[in-house]
């Protein structure tokens, strides 16, 4: 007998999420391709940066905390591979993204045997160490005098079907709209696969999960190497999109935004982690009074959300559900025969 | 090339002491609540400009401003623990670990709204003091320093040696439950902990400041080093913490003689991550005691 | 030889020495009760066995390959399950989810099965969630699949354990005090769930306090006292044994 919606698509979640889609497809007709679209190309690229450390954090809850630095890489390898070795984007992408899952690879190694606040202090001190690099390994990067000009994606060109040239912003915006596309529906089906399933044993209980059988160190590699290839291609993506980068974005600051994005809407959850990354995204822009205080309020916040809501926004909405309908009381349960 | 070498050891010795007595207020309450304290850089960061201000703003003598940096870390270190810690001690591991983190993004990012960027001079009459041995000479602040640390360590040692709560101390970091079935006020040894611990950070910082600039961000590198000097000295392990953060402060001074200053702070992380590499302490060993 | 053997199997923490040069075996399909008096050291053995500590010294044989020095997942592949003292179901995940992670072991999709899902992979899923819904009817959880596991009571929380335990089709369970905490009635629904797990083929070590459960359910009985054997043999003889009389014999049953 079950009766939760399998995969977790409940006719309410599909309404809102198809609803979203919709919208996120015509926006550009609608708020025209100025400042706000870019707003919301950028959103896109934190929901990429997002669920991959909700893949870390939300399904595995291992606090790592090296997630801006793995961005940089990205960022770094795609932007050098196009203007030094004139690789196309198409192919900077992937190997941005691969080689970001190779470093990630190498720190997980390193790390995840420590558990709980061993492992954020080792993450974060390797997020420090590839800052250091970015910042003073300026014949590479340039350092704080930044990497600008970088080339917008090449064109797409199909032969006689179809050619796409990225100069405009909403080109852009619908490139990474599709992209995080992508990033949504695997780990989608990440979620609700085989190793979605381990990963989150390890969260629940770690111990009782290796004795049944999870390979513990195996998934939280796994889990470290995934989050570190969706933080690449966010990477790639943001550098080809901003077209200028300097190693102040991905400091181990900028690690904090992500976490408030994914601790807010819900360690684990998929749509509520879309939202808080949107709105974490576009609130502070608007907000432009108060954009000195995001950082204070990212702090303050974090604390509000551990203590009050700690499930996050998702969590938040399943309470209220269960609330508003609860399950039909089961019978006593059946004994053992 | 010698005379150097004995200046960058004193000196290394001088960074150590901060080292430990910062680390020491960490490790204790690691050893409580098995939960490490982010936002301990940030009370050794206000301790800082508490004397700082003490000094400056109204004129306290120095040791006045010390004594009240030390009483402000105290208000600090008790409000943090009432505010990210005590909610959630029934929570999940993870979720104290992510409160620290926020309570010390807030408090740094708040200092920085109060208190501008702008780097503060911390002046002591000490600063300009020059004290002699025998070849060498330093600054009489770093003296200072030094020999203020070694009371602060010999007076937590015999705090938790020698006194009915250094008692009550120990036996809630070997066994809470044990500890409150025999009498013992847990939440009192809670409380009484991060007010020792936010001492010390903050007489640290008050002790520092003078030598470096202040800044809101000045607790970071310091809660990198305290936390590598915690993990290489064995969490919750006093004599431990004592000897890893001397070391570390004299490897770093000799090292500053070799390699440019930039390097400099990764050498505690290098060492960081060489302890864990050689002693991990992986899933298993730690949960020993849940599973028997 | 037995399924499950340990030959001088020594463990010392520190310098608290908890298992003593123990050698025992298991039958297949035996169902052997492990007692003893507080800290003698069952437990310990259980964590031996899976993997979960390393032995000091001695040799760990499940059916003749040795099995100390291996992670406790790479063990329970070989067949070895257990439960958990203090009872550790996955909190909050559904009761079916529990269950179904059991079957991690014997399955086989990966990330890019996870992801792509082709046919086989979604004949698997199939195969565990059928086999979970069956492991659920067979300790009798059926009706409360969904609800997560933190909410049921005590009791069922251990025939959930021991479902998720079936899950990974041991050859060998091992129960740490599956009957603490039970009702009169829960433990003898227990005895008889052990019974049918037993008539699987399933080969079974029980440690237990509740001395009705060990002696009604126990082909043979090993006590242990202070990391060292004390008796082996048939259960009647151990209540005659005057080692074990004076060791200890009894806990809260008489």
């Amino acid at each position: 007998m079950r009766s939760e919606p399998r995969r977790g698509l409940s006719p309410a979640a599909v309404t809102l999420g198809l609803g979203s889609l919709g919208g996120a497809l015509v926006l550009p007709w609608v708020i025209g391709s100025g400042y706000y679209l870019q707003l919301y190309t950028l959103a896109y690229v934190n929901v990429i940066l997002a669920l991959g450390l909700n893949i870390i954090l939300g399904f595995t809850g291992q606090l790592a905390l090296a997630h801006a630095g793995l961005f940089g890489v990205g960022a770094y390898t795609s932007a050098l591979l196009v203007m030094r070795l004139g690789v196309s984007f198409w192919l900077a992408l992937p190997i941005s993204a691969a080689f970001a899952a190779v470093v990630g690879g190498a720190i997980g190694v390193s790390s995840l045997r420590l558990k709980g606040h061993y492992l954020a202090i080792a993450t974060a001190g390797f997020g420090i160490i590839i800052y250091q690099i970015f910042a003073n390994w300026i014949s590479l990067t340039r350092g704080a005098a930044a990497l600008s000009d970088i080339p917008v994606p090449t064109p797409l060109i199909v032969p006689g079907l179809v050619r796409i040239t990225f100069e405009t912003r909403t080109a852009i915006y619908y490139l990474i709209l599709a992209a995080t596309l992508l990033a949504v529906f695997v780990i989608w089906r990440l979620k609700y696969s085989r190793v979605g399933d381990a990963l989150v044993a390890i969260r629940e209980d770690e111990v009782a999960a290796e004795v049944i059988g999870v390979n513990t160190f195996r998934y939280k590699l796994l889990a470290f190497v995934l989050s570190a290839c969706y933080a690449g291609a966010a990477g790639s993506l943001y550098a080809h999109y901003t077209r200028i980068i300097a190693p102040e974005m991905f400091h181990l600051f900028e690690t904090v935004g992500s976490l408030l994005m994914v601790v807010s809407g819900g360690l684990g959850s998929i749509g509520g982690v879309i939202a808080t990354s949107i709105f974490f995204t576009i609130a502070p822009e608007v907000l432009r009074e108060v954009k000195d205080y995001r950082m204070v309020a990212y702090g303050a916040l974090l604390v509000v959300v551990m203590v009050f809501l700690p499930e996050g926004v998702a969590g938040g909405i399943r309470r209220v559900r269960r609330w508003v309908q609860p399950r039909a009381k089961l019978e006593a349960s059946v004994g053992p025969a | 090339m010698t005379e150097r070498a004995l200046v960058q050891l004193l000196s290394g010795l001088v960074t150590g002491s901060v080292y430990t007595v910062t680390a020491l207020g960490l490790t204790m309450v690691y050893g409580i609540l098995n939960l490490m304290n982010f936002a301990h850089g940030e009370v050794f960061m206000v301790g800082a400009y508490v004397g700082y201000f003490l000094a400056s703003t109204y004129g306290a003598s120095y040791p006045v401003a010390f004594l009240g940096a030390m009483l402000g870390a105290v208000l600090l270190g008790l409000l943090i623990e009432a505010v990210g810690f005590r909610p959630l001690r029934d929570a999940p591991q993870l979720a104290p670990l992510i409160a620290s983190l926020g309570i010390s993004i807030f408090l740094q990012n708040l200092a920085l709204l109060v208190w501008s960027p702008t780097p503060r001079m911390f002046q002591t009459p000490y600063v300009n003091q020059v004290v002699h041995l025998g070849v060498i000479s330093l600054s009489g602040q770093r003296v200072l320093v030094f020999v203020v640390s070694l009371l602060l360590i010999a007076a937590l040692y015999v705090i938790v040696q020698r006194t009915a709560l250094g008692k009550a101390m120990r036996a809630t970091a070997l066994d809470a439950e044990a500890a409150s079935l025999m009498g013992i006020n847990i939440r009192w040894v809670v409380v009484a902990t991060f007010a020792l611990g936010s001492a010390l950070a903050g007489a640290a910082g008050a002790l520092v400041g003078p030598i470096v600039l202040l800044s809101p961000f000045m607790g970071i590198p310091v809660i990198l080093k305290a936390f590598a000097v915690v993990i290489m000295g064995g969490f919750g392990n006093i004599q431990g913490t004592i000897v890893a953060g001397f070391l570390l402060g004299i490897v770093e001074s000799l090292a500053a003689l070799a390699l440019p200053s930039v390097y400099i702070d990764i050498i505690a992380f290098v060492m960081l991550i060489g302890t864990l590499l050689v002693r991990p302490t992986g899933l298993f060993a730690e949960h020993l005691e849940e599973n028997v | 030889m037995g399924l499950l053997e340990l030959r001088r199997v020594a463990k010392r923490f520190g310098g608290l020495e908890a298992l003593s040069d123990l050698t025992l075996e298991v039958g297949e399909r035996e169902i052997l009760g492990l007692i003893g008096p507080n800290g003698a050291g069952k437990t310990t053995v259980f964590n031996l066995v899976t993997g979960v500590y390393p032995v000091t010294s001695g040799e760990i044989r499940l059916a003749g390959e040795r099995l100390d020095g291996l992670r406790p997942s790479a063990i329970c592949a070989r067949g070895i399950s257990r439960t958990f003292q203090k009872i550790r179901v996955f909190p909050r995940l559904s009761i079916h989810k529990n269950v179904v992670l059991g079957r991690h072991c014997r399955t086989r999709a990966g990330v890019l099965g996870g992801i792509v899902r082709p046919a086989w992979v979604r004949r698997e899923e199939r195969e565990v969630e059928a086999r979970a819904s069956a492991l659920l009817e067979f300790v009798g959880l059926a009706a409360r699949a969904d609800e997560e596991a933190r909410h049921l009571p005590h009791g069922q929380q251990r025939l959930l354990e021991i479902a998720r335990a079936l899950a990974t089709e041991p050859k060998l369970l091992l129960l740490d005090e599956p009957a603490a905490g039970l009702t009169g009635e829960e433990s003898e629904a227990l005895m008889r769930l052990v019974g049918r797990i037993r008539a699987e083929g399933v080969t079974v070590v029980i440690i237990e306090h509740d001395m009705d459960v060990v002696m009604g359910l126990s082909d043979r009985l090993v006590v242990l006292d202070h990391g060292e054997k004390l008796f082996d043999g048939p259960p009647k003889l151990a209540q005659k044994d005057p080692g074990v009389i004076a060791a200890y014999l009894g806990g809260e049953a008489g």
